[in-house]
């Protein structure tokens, strides 16, 4: 059984085919990786099923449900962490942590959310500092806690660790590792050695369109290579002839 | 949920800097009804003068002359001299005037010549409210010259019947009375009730720009803060109905709006009592408000808000940036300045039908012809503008909730989508 299940979804803007077919599914306690190229559509993939945007055509369903026909009722079981998220400059991150938490209260108090999502964070007193303070990290830092904190039944993550330095990095992934405890997670990176070693499986997407999809181990199999940067590299260097014709 | 938005949006957009600047434009039009009120005091004190009297002494029209203007003014030297009466003048701060009567005043207005009284001002500065003593010295004029008419006509018809030589300098005495608006107002003219009302129909227009400019600006810059922070996208996956995230804002910034007006409508009060007519005298042109006109008043300025931030939301949606946003809020303004423009010169009876429709259908014109219509007793009038504007109000929230549902948010391409069929279907 499926948590998510994306099926042959399209999304046409004006002329620009950016998402053609893409199929997938998300099993529950996955960590499932979607890597590509710059403009291969990961973006607006995500945002399809983020219920950000509907697709041209296909279905993504979650639960068994399709998502664009209720997105109301998908939304409280997800949590969608952009690449360039923000944060309320003149909120303090308690306060930010907070009116999030309060969105969720139904299923735990929403002090009991900001508190383990404060925690998260690790930034300790500086919390009760207004945001517009805070250095790109520390925002990346807090927007990490703020997505995972609410245990989302699906975390969709864009580039989680972006802007992290080493060690923040390595603690943000034990946190993506943890969620997995409590649900799914769908992450998009470009760091392919943290793809490697965090997800369950993993999604190529070239051109709008799933190039290849496997385990680590199975992908490395099949194309005989050390790694998945290698095996991102050979399936690249193998399409772009292609569509250069 | 509700409350979580509005909250948010008031601890986003009620800053120190936001505070400040609003407090500092109160300050700036406390200070400037000071001003005026200071200046409203300067006309009411006896302006300080010296008197030069070079007639022959026992001269009677030279006599006349002082008297009158020792009743009017405080005359701080009366002599022949004038170095001493214009070095006397310029040492006291209030000095207006030095008037001079030359020799043979009497003489010359007894032989049948015009008589001609020297005036020298002393300037204190160049500004409108500096040279306010010599605009109140030109009615003391009159007096002392409807005086020696009246001591000339007396002396001419005998001497002892003053008041038929008051008939002959003054013979007509007016008694007005004006028909406005299915009512008789007693000893007014047009231009008198008009003035009156004037200060009435300022107060609600500006009221209603400064709400909408402050309410507006924060609502149009609470998206385009959003679009700028990169806070949208999260905002729009929370688990929370478009409709209330729409209301929200639009409550948060209401919110907001009305704190910041209210704090500048004090210093505007400062300066606007200066021009109202005592609520005493529209009591007795029978055009002054009860409480249940005053609430009529209130909620036509509530529904109007409704409709000004619901279109600052739409225009908020086009909006890239904080930049941009603010840009925006001017086309809020320009659709209250047209009404307000016209109200503050013409009543809605009097405009042509074009604009009487362009006028109704703009619901930012309603409150502020509300005080006049219902000082008219035509609260009919001004429950229909309340009814519309609620409607134009939900109709366009309605909108910008639908736009809230479409992609334009994310994509910046405004195209609605079709409504997903149900799993029926």
């Amino acid at each position: 059984m499926s948590l998510l299940l994306v099926d042959d979804i399209h999304k046409i803007f004006h002329k620009t085919h950016a998402v053609r077919g893409v199929s997938f599914e998300i099993r529950p306690n996955e960590i499932f990786g979607l890597v590509g190229p710059n403009g291969a559509g990961k973006t607006t993939t995500l945002r399809m099923i983020a219920a950000l945007l509907r697709p041209s055509s296909g279905t993504i369903r979650f639960d068994g449900k399709d998502t664009a026909i209720d997105p109301d009722g998908f939304r409280p079981y997800i949590s969608y962490l952009p690449e360039d998220a923000g944060v309320y400059k003149n909120l303090t991150g308690h306060q930010y942590l907070a009116f999030i938490a309060r969105f969720f209260e139904d299923r735990e108090p929403a002090t009991a959310i900001a508190a383990r999502g404060a925690e998260m964070t690790g930034l300790g007193e500086r919390l009760s500092s207004r945001v517009s303070t805070y250095s790109k990290g520390m925002t990346r830092k807090l927007v990490i806690a703020r997505a995972l904190m609410v245990r989302p039944q699906l975390a969709i993550l864009d580039e989680p660790t972006s802007g992290l330095d080493v060690i923040s990095a390595i603690t943000v992934r034990e946190r993506i590792r943890n969620a997995a405890d409590h649900g799914s997670v769908l992450l998009s990176s470009h760091n392919l050695l943290e793809v490697e070693n965090l997800c369950h499986r993993i999604a190529f997407l070239f051109a709008g369109t799933i190039i290849e999809c496997g385990t680590p181990e199975e992908l490395r199999a099949k194309y005989d290579r050390k790694t998945i940067e290698e095996v991102f590299l050979h399936l690249v260097r193998e399409k772009r002839p292609q569509e250069e014709k | 949920m509700l409350w979580n938005i509005v909250l948010k949006e008031v601890r986003e957009m009620l800053t120190l800097t936001t505070i400040g600047t609003i407090i500092a434009v109160t300050a700036i039009f406390a200070s400037m009804g000071g001003l005026v009120s200071m200046t409203k005091g300067e006309t009411t004190k006896k302006p300080v003068i010296a008197v030069l009297n070079l007639d022959t002494p026992g001269s009677k029209l030279a006599a006349v002359v002082v008297v009158t203007l020792s009743e009017s003014c405080e005359v701080i030297y009366l002599g022949t001299d004038d170095r001493a009466g214009l070095k006397t003048l310029r040492a006291n701060s209030r000095g207006a005037a030095l008037i001079e009567i030359p020799a043979g005043f009497d003489a010359r207005l007894r032989s049948g010549h015009q008589g001609k009284l020297g005036v020298t001002w002393i300037m204190r500065g160049a500004g409108a409210l500096d040279t306010i003593s010599s605009a109140v010295m030109e009615r003391h004029f009159l007096s002392v010259s409807r005086a020696v008419s009246r001591e000339l006509v007396t002396a001419r018809i005998g001497g002892a019947d003053i008041a038929a030589a008051d008939v002959i300098v003054d013979p007509i005495q007016r008694i007005e009375n004006t028909f406005f608006k299915e009512k008789l107002i007693p000893m007014l003219s047009p231009a008198k009730i008009s003035q009156i009302l004037a200060a009435q129909s300022i107060t609600v227009p500006i009221i209603m720009m400064i709400i909408l400019m402050l309410g507006g600006a924060v609502v149009v810059s609470s998206m385009g803060l959003e679009k700028e922070n990169k806070t949208l996208e999260t905002l729009l996956t929370l688990p929370v109905s478009r409709r209330t995230l729409v209301m929200g804002k639009l409550l948060g910034s209401a919110i907001v709006g009305i704190l910041m007006a209210g704090i500048f409508a004090i210093g505007f009060r400062f300066y606007i009592q200066n021009f109202e007519a005592p609520a005493e005298s529209l009591a007795v042109l029978g055009l002054d408000l009860g409480i249940g006109d005053y609430i009529l008043v209130i909620v036509s300025l509530f529904a109007s808000l409704l409709f000004g931030l619901a279109f600052a939301l739409l225009l908020g949606v086009l909006a890239r940036d904080y930049k941009s946003a603010q840009m925006l809020t001017y086309a809020i303004l320009v659709l209250a300045m047209f009404p307000m423009m016209i109200v503050m010169l013409k009543d809605f009876d009097t405009v042509p039908l074009s604009l009487q429709i362009l006028l109704f259908i703009i619901p930012f014109s309603h409150p502020m012809m509300a005080m006049r219509q219902l000082a008219l007793e035509n609260s009919g009038f001004v429950i229909w503008g309340i009814l519309y504007s609620f409607l134009a109000a939900g109709l366009l929230t309605a909108a910008v909730v639908r736009v809230f549902r479409a992609e334009v948010l994310v994509t910046g391409i405004l195209r609605f989508q079709k409504r997903p069929p149900t799993e029926d279907s």
